[in-house]
């Protein structure tokens, strides 16, 4: 690797013992405390305490805040760099998992729950699932979890939990090494590390029991194989040849949209060898004749940290490796989709289509853009939770200019580092998406793989200032701050209010309607229904019934139809006894509760169904208790909110 | 850390006992089952390490080999899950031990023949003082704690009770013989009556079934098919209330129709 850029502080060879580890045990030490803090924050907020949800931040300042401060510093050792960005990572982890210590409850968790239970019923791979049909096809996250599973005979649950926190490790050294490598630093690649946490997703969304999960931190570790192949000799260069084929085929057999960004990143460094030499001579020719000349001698030298950087710049680092392992990627990608994952395509193009399609008619003033920080329940954050959301995307976006400076000045020549400010780039691109309904989830995914360019533009921004000597007393305490705004603001942007703190249900609320009345309904439609009974359901009990309760539930995604009529008129019209017919459904659950209020997801039962996003009363009781008044229909199970009913009389073709 | 030849074999022996538990059948209860699976991970993860480590020494740090050798562990172990679901036996775990001890015993084989062919001249230093061990051992201490805080929290959680109740045909093939059932999930223990109606006509009553929380009630009751159009309905009253608590309702003639389209045995 060439060091010959490196902005580290000289070191010695030989460190005394303190100094290795430094304060790594202290802030360890203080994390944990303040996972305890956040457990009884937890546990404040299933008692209703309404200051819960102001102290849940408190806790997560704690845990990020110290850590924060001490890798801006120069002292710190590779190893306590490497620890404290692991053991951040791990004990952000550790919120999730204190959320809900005993069971998953979030949407995507149970989906992935079900392919494992099936592969664990069954022996065998390549299952159906109803809830999400595309999950079998790629068993990577179910077969770690059964393997786990099974040798140690526990839980699904225990196992994902165990997985999870491994491949946080994972992410944490991959993060850093990639970081390391791209700006020979062990500073800003600790630095950098700790600020991809400040992604929306990462807290909760990328500690989820989901494929994904598992596969990015695999990509980058696949990444930095490649990056550290270079100077090797043959046996090591063999053994990580063999490691990068095993981790490419790990990564197609485990989430599409990973491997389809690790064919984008790797092909982007050839597009970044073939095309840099041009465009860095057009950003010389205008730093030479406008910035230096005038601008910056005039004006921009007050802010813009001071130029110690090398005069000479080696040729840029072109490996071969990338363009290889992009094609095996695509290679094999086109391969899995073409023969194991058809239906990928189903599911992943319209997603994409109504995105841009959205976002083109909001350019062209024919659709209203999406309301930022409402829920569709008609929630709207309070103003100091927006100014911070706000506040951490300006944040990205101030830091990014001085990143791109620091790239051009002391990285041109190392291809990841130029990546990584492409990377940025397109990240800042992805937030328009924000604005539409259909796309905000598409943002807010392609977040988790571009937040890695950010990180490295925050990070070499922030030690481009710390240079300045003068002001480092001021600039420590504040980018402290700013730092932690950061975090908080790239949580509040990026996770609903109600998942943040456990507390009592809500309708249409993922983790918050997850009950022991929704969890107690679907256990005893697993014991006394068969299995593979094909149910009418509303999202959450549809989610508890398909994965604990073992039943098929009907949805669009499989069965091509929507089936919310069933559950929304007040009356079992002619079309609604056909969806019975088209559908073959055998069971209707109705939950009382949906009654009372509007879904905050936007949705009774999921997406595309009649009035979704834009309910504006919640369900009626004359639709819910319809199938009281129609005869032969058997009202089988009654637990007070949820009940039951038999409705296969009224399947003509039966 | 340098790692000798004879950890390494006793490594492997070991995770090799394991899988000759299982494979004798030895019907372990479950902590002993997590021990003995735990103690199997390790082992074939030391193997792997141990393996990556003889080769890659030089050239990656600690951090970097310990996650290659997750990371690879993950990798393998998709591969071998393919390839297994391919095979008759299956996904089970058996095959998964199986195979990770032939991983194991790959890695044991590089491992020995590697540290012959390359030495490893700088051994790891951890560097660890007594205060540092201390402090980490009481930041694990801590992290339990906060897990067992949010069990506890979640137990506690506020709820309001509720009872389930259903009836049902006992089985497809029965359909005249229904199942009756209830169970507590309320907070104190409560005093049931189930009463069964055929259109306003009590068939049965159950009085004073005691159930504390978390238990169930349950029972059968055979009708006579005789082909009546009206439901057979069941109420659940609590305590001394006189207005249902919970009812369900089946429709006997959805009963006869059923029953005369199943297929004969």
């Amino acid at each position: 690797m060439n060091t010959a850029h490196s902005i580290d502080a000289p070191r010695q060879s030989v460190q005394p013992r303190r100094k290795v580890w430094g304060y790594f045990p202290e802030i360890a030490a203080t994390q944990c405390a303040a996972l305890v803090f956040m457990a009884a924050v937890d546990t404040a907020g299933r008692f209703s305490i309404p200051e819960s949800e102001g102290l849940f931040w408190i806790g997560l300042s704690l845990i990020f805040t110290p850590v924060f401060f001490r890798l801006m510093l120069e002292s710190p050792s590779r190893r306590e760099r490497i620890a404290l960005v692991v053991t951040t990572g791990m004990a952000l982890f550790m919120v999730k998992i204190l959320h809900s210590p005993a069971s998953f409850t979030l949407h995507d968790e149970l989906l992935h729950w079900k392919t494992v239970d099936s592969i664990m019923l069954t022996d065998r791979m390549f299952t159906e699932n109803p809830l999400l049909p595309v999950s079998p096809s790629y068993p990577g996250l179910h077969l770690t979890t059964v393997s786990l599973a099974e040798i140690l005979g526990i839980s699904i649950t225990s196992a994902g939990m165990l997985l999870l926190g491994a491949v946080r490790m994972i992410l944490g050294v991959s993060l850093f090494g990639v970081i390391e490598h791209a700006s020979g630093s062990q500073r800003v690649a600790g630095l950098g590390a700790l600020i991809y946490c400040c992604n929306s997703n990462y807290v909760f969304f990328m500690g989820q029991f989901a494929y994904e999960s598992l596969s990015l931190p695999l990509a980058l570790l696949l990444l930095l194989l490649i990056c550290r192949r270079g100077p090797l000799n043959y046996l090591s260069r063999l053994v990580v040849n063999m490691c990068v084929i095993l981790f490419v085929f790990s990564i197609i057999a485990t989430h599409h949209l990973t491997s389809y960004m690790t064919i984008g990143f790797l092909f982007g460094t050839v597009g970044i060898v073939i095309f840099w030499p041009f465009l860095e001579r057009l950003i010389r020719a205008i730093v030479n004749w406008g910035v230096k000349r005038w601008l910056y001698r005039r004006f921009m030298r007050y802010f813009i940290p001071p130029d110690d950087a090398p005069e000479q710049y080696g040729k840029l680092e072109m490996r071969q490796a990338f363009f290889w392992t992009g094609l095996l990627v695509a290679t094999t990608s086109l391969i899995w989709l073409l023969y194991v994952a058809t239906a990928t395509l189903g599911y992943l193009v319209p997603v994409f289509s109504s995105a841009f399609q959205e976002l083109l008619s909001i350019i062209r003033q024919e659709n209203e853009s999406r309301q930022l920080f409402a829920s569709e329940g008609g929630n709207v954050r309070p103003i100091v939770e927006r100014l911070t959301a706000i506040s951490s995307v300006l944040l990205a976006v101030m830091a990014y200019p001085y990143g791109l400076v620091e790239i051009w000045r002391r990285y041109r020549d190392r291809t990841i580092a130029l990546l990584l400010g492409a990377a940025s780039t397109a990240y800042f691109v992805t937030l328009t998406f924000r604005f539409t309904e259909k796309g905000w989830e598409l943002s807010n995914r392609s977040s988790e793989f571009l937040f890695i360019g950010i990180s490295f533009t925050t990070a070499l921004a922030i030690i481009s200032w710390l240079r300045v000597k003068k002001l480092r007393p001021l600039f420590l305490p504040a980018f402290t701050f700013l730092g932690t705004i950061l975090l908080l603001g790239g949580l509040m942007s990026g996770w609903a209010y109600w998942g943040r703190v456990p507390g009592p249900y809500m309708v249409g609320a993922d983790t918050r309607s997850i009950d022991p009345e929704g969890l107690l309904a679907a256990g005893w439609t697993e014991q006394y229904l068969p299995h593979d009974s094909r149910l009418v359901a509303d999202r959450i009990n549809g989610l508890l019934m398909g994965s604990y309760g073992r039943q098929y539930i009907i949805r669009s995604g499989t069965d091509n139809i929507q089936i919310a009529p069933i559950l929304f008129e007040n009356q079992m019209g002619e079309w609604e006894r056909r969806l019975v017919n088209l559908t073959g459904a055998e069971y209707v659950v109705v939950d009382y509760r949906l009654t009372t209020d509007l879904p905050e997801l936007g949705v009774f039962v999921e997406v595309g169904e009649p009035g979704g996003m834009n309910h504006t009363q919640p369900l009626s009781d004359a639709a819910l208790g319809k199938f009281d008044l129609l005869p032969g229909v058997s009202r089988i199970y009654d637990a007070g909110n949820v009940v039951i009913y038999d409705i296969r009389v009224l399947d003509d073709a039966r | 850390m340098r790692v000798k030849a004879s950890d390494l074999i006793l490594a492997w022996l070991v995770c090799t006992a394991v899988l000759s538990m299982e494979v004798i059948g030895l019907n372990l209860p479950p902590i002993l089952r997590l021990s003995t699976g735990a103690t199997f991970l390790f082992t074939t993860l030391y193997l792997i390490y141990s393996g990556l480590t003889v080769v890659l020494y030089d050239d990656f740090r600690l951090d970097l080999r310990i996650a290659l050798t997750v990371g690879a562990f993950f990798g393998v172990t998709i591969l071998i899950g393919i390839i297994l679901n391919a095979t008759p036996w299956g996904l089970t775990r058996l095959s998964w031990m199986t195979s990770f001890n032939l991983i194991a015993s790959i890695a044991l084989f590089i491992s020995l023949i590697g540290r012959t062919l390359k030495k490893q001249d700088t051994p790891v230093v951890w560097g660890l003082s007594l205060s540092n061990v201390s402090l980490l051992i009481l930041a694990v201490g801590l992290t339990v704690s906060a897990f067992a805080l949010a069990h506890i929290g979640l137990q506690a959680q506020p709820r309001y009770g509720f009872t389930q109740f259903w009836m049902l045909p006992s089985t497809p093939d029965a359909p005249t013989v229904l199942t009756l059932g209830t169970y507590s999930a309320e907070h104190t223990p409560q005093t049931y009556t189930v009463r069964l109606l055929s259109n306003g006509v009590i068939l049965q009553d159950w009085v004073a079934i005691p159930l504390n929380p978390d238990e169930t009630w349950e029972t059968t009751y055979t009708i006579p098919n005789t082909g009546i159009t009206y439901p057979i309905t069941a109420e659940l009253y609590r305590d001394a209330e006189t207005v249902p608590y919970r009812r369900v309702e089946y429709w006997l003639s959805e009963i006869n129709r059923l029953s005369e389209s199943s297929p004969e045995p």
